[in-house]
């Protein structure tokens, strides 16, 4: 069928050609636009959500520096206890010495005092096992513990037997646990070395 | 709509032409200016001239047709005619001229028309004196292509004593002959070759009438020679293009506000999170740091904690009955129980105070030298 628009919009084909044309550049020009529009206005969102999370972040820094001070005083707190030294030798034998000051100030008498090596944590804590066996009195091991237990470093009791003895009151063995710090980087990284070897 | 007609201007004579509902209807009125002036307010049974559309055409007797060439390297082709018009026009400074050029290798072929001043604008004058919306003048053979004939060759032949053939191709005029003498219908077939050949006029032989294609709106707009000052403005046309510049600012205004308000938000926000960055930056250094410590203090806590032994084994002393002698106390923190091994001389007295000691069980006993031997198993509290 031969149908065409021209005869009844009163103008001729160029012109209606051209008119569509036009339309048809105008219908993509709006299209751009409203593309480019919507894209900046998908940006402005998200920049609003941005904007929403780092608000959010700033309205809690207060409260975020609260948190790190209490923490700070914990860490404090807990590094305190540790055993701090250059080397793992060092800090074996401060451990050795204050374990000894300890038995004889409870007047309790060492029988063996050995330390065993011990686990390397990630974390930064080395810890290092003793083997311990005491005698004395019943009385003497408990000021002991109190004097263990009141230390400003930590000992941990992994175990403890007791065995009461007819010369000396009672037999103690006990498997201690003494933490420590490293503070020479390089020297933690000797010891890690050398253990690797070790291990093969 | 508006109203439509065509005056068709001859050397003898004038008409009238319009449609209607029964067909293409015609008026003869005089070729004198004069009368065509008075009998133009008295038409009867004819559409008003006022306010309608009006296209007039000439009869080709009132035309000199030419064709020329100019060099490709013309700047200005309309310049050029006009410099030409003493030599090209029979009418000299008495023309109204119309051109149509066409670009070739050889150059711009142009095709003109020209028609004498002064005989029609006492009657474009008439015309516009009465009210007429003046659309075009055009040469006749105009009014005769329309949608059906646009995309054929066809020949439209004007007879007389020095008849006129204007062939037409793809609705363009594309040559015009003029016959020294009188000729009929098989002599001009010898040189249109298969063109449709209508005819003007009285129709002699088989020969179609050009008289068929007016019932159709004529649909060719070339070779206007209507001058400017006889053009009506166009309120519809401005008022459209009006309402179109008007819609095009508006959206343009609507668009450039929103883009604006788009861009100042951005500018806003863009300008908050700078403000803000700092602290965001800093909080979340924090919360790394936070997480670093908490890190930190589980390796602390993990080291674990010490029992209060002291404690426990005053409670167990203060328990156990005094007949029950210890052997050994194993205090083991990984599986935090507590071992007791040692003996008694009544059992039943023992295990009478089991309970006391909160989650302890039994886990042997030995009968040896009047002595019961118990080995005892309690959970740390």
């Amino acid at each position: 069928m031969n149908f065409s628009l021209a005869p009844l919009l009163n103008m001729d084909r160029k012109t209606l050609l051209v008119g569509l044309a036009g339309l048809f550049l105008c219908f993509g020009l709006i299209r751009l636009t409203i593309g480019a529009y919507q894209e900046k206005a998908s940006e402005i969102e998200t920049k609003e959500a941005t904007l929403f999370a780092q608000l959010k972040s700033s309205r809690k820094l207060p409260s975020l520096k609260k948190e790190v001070a209490l923490l700070e005083r914990e860490m404090k707190k807990a590094e305190a206890v540790l055993f701090k030294g250059p080397n793992a030798d060092t800090i074996t034998s401060t451990i050795q010495i204050r374990l000894q000051s300890l038995i004889s100030e409870a007047g309790l008498e060492p029988e063996s005092l050995r330390p065993l090596g011990g686990k390397t944590r990630e974390g930064g804590i080395q810890s290092i096992n003793i083997k311990l066996r005491i005698n004395g009195s019943l009385e003497n091991f408990a000021v002991f513990l109190a004097a263990l237990y009141r230390n400003d470093k930590f000992f941990l009791i992994e175990n403890c037997t007791l065995k009461p003895d007819k010369l000396k009151g009672v037999k103690v063995f006990m498997d201690l646990k003494a933490f420590y710090d490293v503070k020479d980087k390089a020297v933690k990284a000797k010891k890690k070395s050398i253990r690797r070897k070790k291990n093969g | 709509m508006s109203k439509r007609l065509d005056i068709f201007l001859k050397s003898a004579s004038t008409a009238i032409g319009w449609q209607s509902a029964e067909g293409y209807q015609t008026k003869d009125l005089s070729a004198d200016s004069t009368a065509f002036a008075k009998a133009i307010p008295k038409l009867e049974n004819c559409p008003a001239l006022a306010g309608a559309d009006v296209d007039v055409y000439l009869a080709e007797e009132l035309l000199f047709f030419t064709q020329i060439t100019l060099p490709r390297q013309t700047p200005d082709l309309k310049k050029a005619i006009a410099l030409q018009l003493d030599m090209l026009s029979p009418f000299g400074g008495d023309s109204l001229y119309t051109f149509r050029s066409k670009r070739s290798k050889e150059g711009y072929s142009i095709t003109l028309y020209f028609c004498r001043r002064s005989q029609i604008f006492p009657f474009l004058h008439i015309l516009f004196e009465a009210g007429a919306h003046l659309i075009g003048l055009y040469p006749e053979s105009q009014r005769y292509l329309n949608a059906d004939n646009r995309k054929t060759s066809w020949s439209l032949w004007s007879p007389g004593r020095f008849g006129k053939i204007t062939h037409f191709k793809q609705g363009k005029v594309v040559g015009r002959d003029i016959c020294s003498g009188e000729v009929n219908a098989a002599q001009i077939r010898e040189r249109t070759g298969d063109a449709t050949l209508y005819r003007l006029g009285n129709v002699e032989g088989g020969e179609p009438s050009a008289m068929a294609l007016l019932g159709q709106t004529a649909s060719a707009r070339e070779f206007d020679m209507l001058p400017p000052s006889f053009r009506r403005p166009d309120y519809i046309k401005k008022a459209l293009i009006g309402l179109a510049a008007a819609n095009l600012i508006l959206i343009l205004l609507l668009g450039t506000g929103k883009s604006i308000a788009l861009y100042r938000q951005e500018n806003l926000i863009d300008h908050q999170i700078e403000s803000t960055k700092a602290d965001a930056e800093a909080a979340l250094k924090l919360k790394t740091r936070i997480k670093k410590l908490k890190n930190k203090l589980d390796d602390y806590r993990a080291m674990g904690t010490n029992k209060d032994l002291i404690a426990f084994m005053a409670n167990i002393s203060k328990k156990l009955p005094s007949t029950a002698y210890l052997d050994q106390l194993r205090i083991d923190q990984k599986t935090q129980t507590i071992t007791i091994q040692g003996y008694t001389r009544d059992l039943h007295e023992l295990t009478a105070q089991i309970p006391n000691l909160g989650s302890a069980t039994l886990k042997s006993t030995l009968k040896r030298r009047n002595q019961t031997y118990f080995h005892l198993e309690v959970s740390m509290p």
